[in-house]
């Protein structure tokens, strides 16, 4: 099996301030294959569980239009261009939570659709501190809330959060921080 | 405005209008809200409201895992998928999922599982459920679209595990859901 090949430039769709991109691609028989994709292409984004010293996770409680919920989201957001990941990710921590670390690491990378653009970028931050004021954009309606690490991965069962696979990177980190502070 | 009224949460009341954009078979919806301070703004949202899907992670007798392997357009690269796609109008969602389960790989199960319910992106609209199969048997043969192609592989549990912490499908978070499960089939220990 090999990567199909593009047989035509992308086109850049804007509907409203959201991209889609037209590919065309040649299907493995040899015919063409049309398939609308979402977001920029190169677009970027990430989150962060953010854990506390005491190890509490900080949560960004707020309405999400998708789910059209409340929901027990991790802090994140777009990336910039030319922006480093982990630098964007730790903006938006500060930005829509007051919190800050110095000790974050890599989870991974996710692709969360077939048909996105998009990547993201997940991170594990420990020992955050409340060191700021939160500063929410016009349109930002955040409730900062600490939770335990067994409520993180019961919203995670549960639906109760959409980015439910930063919480499966980070299983096996977290189960090692709950058994070392039992 | 005031900081309190940023961090009380409710939910954003839904008034119209809404715009629904067609780009080939793709839409975009544009959600118009009240929020919370009183001010009115839109969300554009992909997907249409009220798409449900469905996915699969399926198990041979002897704890192997079946990927549908496959090339996709968003990534542009060929990834190591879960069966899975649209649950259809009125049909219940694992009916759906064994149904993609048999199309998309040749096999099926009498031993299914609910794993879990779940939004994909705080931007997009629709509801995923995962199930667990057990014991997939090879009964039928694959039947694909003339779009799809899908090589039906089979992998351990661990390699599975590997696969979705290195980003090489789309849906990580149902492994999270079947993950103490599979740990328990493959006889390790659950930390």
């Amino acid at each position: 099996m090999k990567p199909w090949k593009r047989i035509k430039p992308d086109e850049t769709i804007k509907v409203g301030w959201r991209t889609l991109v037209r590919k065309t691609f040649e299907q493995p028989d040899g015919k063409p294959a049309e398939y609308v994709t979402k977001e920029a292409m190169g677009a970027r984004c990430g989150a962060v569980i953010a854990l506390t010293s005491e190890n509490k996770v900080v949560i960004a409680e707020q309405f999400r239009p998708g789910p059209e919920r409340i929901v027990q989201d991790l802090p994140g957001g777009g990336i910039n261009p030319g922006e480093d990941p982990q630098l964007a990710v730790m903006r938006e921590l500060r930005e829509e939570t007051g919190y800050t670390s110095t000790e974050v690491e890599a989870l991974g990378l996710v692709y969360k659709d077939a048909y996105t653009n998009a990547s993201w970028h997940f991170y594990l931050a420990k020992n955050c501190e409340a060191a700021h004021d939160q500063e929410l954009d016009n349109g930002e309606f955040v409730n900062v809330k600490l939770i335990s690490i067994d409520e993180l991965f019961y919203n995670a069962h549960n639906g109760k959060m959409t980015d439910v696979s930063a919480v499966f990177l980070a299983h096996d980190q977290l189960r090692k921080i709950q058994k070392e502070g039992a | 405005m005031n900081k309190d009224s940023h961090t009380v949460v409710r939910p954003w009341q839904r008034i119209e209008p809404t715009i629904i954009t067609k780009v080939d078979y793709h839409n975009v919806i544009v959600k118009t809200y009240t929020l919370p301070d009183g001010n009115m703004t839109t969300r554009a949202t992909f997907l249409s409201e009220g798409r449900r899907a469905a996915g699969v992670i399926a198990v041979t007798k002897d704890n192997q895992i079946i990927v549908a392997r496959q090339f996709r357009p968003g990534p542009e690269r060929i990834m190591n998928e879960i069966p899975g796609g649209w649950v259809e109008e009125g049909e219940d969602p694992q009916v759906a999922a064994m149904r993609e389960l048999k199309e998309e790989t040749g096999y099926t199960s009498q031993n299914v599982s609910f794993l879990g319910e779940f939004s994909r992106d705080s931007y997009i609209n629709g509801r995923w459920f995962y199930y667990l199969a057990l014991d997939c048997e090879p009964t039928d043969v694959q039947a694909l679209d003339d779009n799809e192609f899908v090589s039906v592989e089979l992998c351990s549990i661990d390699e599975f595990i590997h696969n979705a912490k290195q980003g090489n499908m789309t849906d990580p978070f149902a492994v999270l859901a079947a993950y103490d499960q599979l740990l328990t089939l493959q006889g390790k220990v659950n930390q």
